[in-house]
């Protein structure tokens, strides 16, 4: 057991089960594949989309963090029928969300920006949540206050990339891609493993609802 | 031969239907089963209770769909049910005492109206001396979203012989009636065999919930066993503050309203809600604690239930006005134990007795009982063991222990504990 706040794996999978199956009708509709003829416009599609994969990815932290919290001991031991499902998942999640977002191409701009927000995410949950007695309003006030906070820093950062993309001679240390999994990315999470994962966190997800869980069925 | 805007026009509705197959389960899921119960009818579903005197006295109670008069028939065999008692009026909610019971007794008992068979189960009375018993210790089984898992702990619940199981609180969200309906429809698998002593929670107290003025107060009307007799000793007395106790065998049982005391109320002095503390903290409600508990000295285990936690992991923390105002009382009369809902986990912690060394009092959370399961846990420094996961939590007393073991609802044991007795 570690003295800290940490978030219950059970609110881990259902938010998975929806950002996954989002994910899923992304993949399905092909909208990322999406081109934009007028290059005005394609810029503003991108940022919107950069800033969507953020969301990904900031919610990649908070499953890594759930799933670590569990497994050093924030809870017992004897429910990993009931949780460990919920927590291998999330974890891989976190691991899938997190790479595509930051860590696809080499920015260091990007990976400071992880980084940092792993930092914020990290001390808000773990230090400054729980340094108020009654902690259920310091969340619910201030959770999308944070999220929102480090969407518009990535925000700002989308833009920064957008605007260099098109004047590559513009590129400094800080924007450079100093590599791209993106093809290794896709090899590992492709749409098979993805179509997997989605159907195993939504019966995950459900299971819950009713004290089963995927170990608990087998 | 197919052509080029005939087949893109296939692969748009190709990708549209497999949106649409992707869509479906987890939305359906969400939009349909998780509001099913709130179209429960009533149950045909009895319940037995007691008030203060469980080896000869106890009540069962049921509801009807309409204005109904009811026979009750009951005996020491299930085929001889020879005591017959008929309602005097026709009732929606029904209470009927049966008095003059043997202790440490099995009763049947057969529910009738118009000549039609309404329910059947049976109880087994108090032990007029100590003997070892075992009873179930659950809370929270609202649907906060969907009814949860409180199929599942009361499916388990029919396969035990306990005396009784105890529901700390929040037997339901809204307050709806289809809400309760549904309660007792899922509780019911067990309530036929297995007695019930609740407890009342915030969301559990008098609400408008059809918004014509008036509250409806269902948990007074499925539960009538309180002793509150004083009421308006301040404006939040409404006379519907719910405490009793009874003894069984070795263990002397206080229920108590707690039922919420926010202290993080902002626009409030010291963030506590007027309305909280004052329908729990009157004057009559803190004299009887003290009288009954003072009477109960005798009893190896003093056991305590009410639904707001003193401490613990949830998001409610520490709670200084129970702690300051409550804890001390317990600790005077030497409480063995309390029990808490509320927050929706398990936790068992210790709170240091500094009046009398060494009696130090054991709280358990059980709000594992179907609700959702809290969002996070932080462990206080009293925190012995917590987790949010689906469990029910039992007890056995004999004269000199008590025993809590807690499990998972696949049956693997989260936490055992034991107390020994402080009368040799």
């Amino acid at each position: 057991m570690i003295y800290t706040l940490t978030l219950n794996p059970f609110v881990g999978v259902q938010l998975a089960a929806v950002l996954q199956l989002i994910a899923m009708i992304i993949w399905t509709g092909e909208f990322h594949k999406i081109r934009i003829p007028n290059k005005n416009i394609e810029k503003v599609f991108t940022f919107f989309k950069e800033f969507f994969y953020n969301l990904f990815g900031l919610i990649g932290i908070l499953f890594i963090d759930i799933s670590i919290s569990w497994i050093i001991g924030s809870w017992s031991y004897a429910d990993w029928r009931f949780q460990l499902p919920s927590v291998l998942l999330i974890f891989i999640l976190g691991i899938e969300y997190t790479l595509y977002c930051y860590f696809q191409k080499g920015s260091l701009l990007k990976m400071i920006y992880a980084i940092l927000a792993s930092l914020t995410l990290t001390l808000f949950i773990h230090w400054w949540v729980p340094l108020e007695p009654v902690m259920g309003p310091r969340i619910e006030n201030n959770i999308l206050i944070i999220l929102g906070i480090l969407l518009a820093v990535y925000a700002v950062i989308s833009i920064i990339h957008v605007i260099v993309n098109g004047n590559n001679h513009r590129k400094r240390t800080f924007l450079r891609d100093y590599w791209d999994i993106t093809q290794k990315l896709q090899k590992i999470f492709n749409i098979k493993v993805n179509l997997i994962i989605w159907i195993l966190v939504t019966i995950q997800a459900m299971l819950c609802y009713f004290g089963y869980s995927l170990f608990a069925l087998l | 031969m197919m052509n080029i805007k005939d087949r893109n026009k296939n692969v748009i509705l190709t990708k549209v239907f497999l949106i649409v197959i992707l869509i479906m389960p987890l939305t359906l899921f969400y939009s349909l089963y998780l509001n099913l119960y709130i179209r429960t009818p009533v149950p045909d579903v009895a319940w037995v209770s007691w008030y203060d005197d469980p080896q000869h006295e106890v009540y069962i109670g049921w509801e009807t769909e309409d204005f109904e008069q009811c026979t009750v028939k009951y005996g020491t065999s299930r085929t001889e049910l020879d005591e017959i008692e008929t309602e005097g009026t026709a009732n929606q909610f029904h209470i009927m005492n049966l008095t003059s019971l043997s202790s440490n007794t099995r009763y049947y008992y057969e529910i009738d109206y118009d000549g039609k068979i309404y329910t059947t189960g049976e109880f087994r009375t108090a032990p007029s001396i100590y003997s070892p018993f075992s009873f179930g210790l659950t809370a929270d089984t609202q649907q906060k979203i969907g009814p949860g898992w409180h199929s599942h702990v009361a499916k388990i619940f029919d396969q035990k012989n306990y005396s009784f199981i105890a529901m700390v609180g929040d037997f339901v969200e809204d307050r709806y009636k289809a809400e309760w309906n549904d309660y007792f429809k899922r509780a019911g698998r067990w309530m036929d065999t297995i007695p019930l002593v609740p407890v009342q929670g915030n969301h559990d107290r008098a609400k408008d919930v059809d918004n014509d003025g008036e509250e409806e107060y269902f948990f007074g009307q499925y539960f009538p066993q309180s002793v509150d007799q004083v009421m308006n000793t301040n404006i939040y007395d409404t006379h519907q503050q719910f405490y009793f106790s009874f003894n069984w065998s070795s263990v002397h049982f206080q229920i108590l309203y707690f039922p919420e005391v926010d202290i993080d109320d902002e626009e409030e002095l010291h963030g506590i809600n007027p309305r909280d503390y004052n329908q729990s903290f009157t004057p009559d409600h803190l004299a009887w604690i003290e009288e009954d508990l003072a009477n109960a000295q005798d009893f190896p285990f003093r056991v305590s239930l009410f639904h707001c936690p003193i401490t613990g992991a949830g998001f409610y923390g520490e709670n200084f006005v129970l702690i300051n105002e409550l804890l001390p009382i317990l600790h005077q009369y030497n409480v063995t134990v309390t029990v808490h809902g509320h927050a929706h986990h398990f936790e068992r912690g210790i709170l240091k007795n500094n009046i009398h060394l060494g009696n130090d009092l054991t709280y358990f959370v059980v709000g594992t009982g179907g609700g959702l399961a809290d969002v996070g846990l932080c462990p206080v420094p009293e925190t012995e063991v917590c987790t949010a996961g689906p469990s029910y939590t039992e007890a056995h007393a004999t004269e000199d222990n008590l025993e809590f073991s807690t499990y998972t609802l696949s049956g693997e044991l989260i936490d055992s504990y034991v107390i020994e007795s402080e009368v040799k």
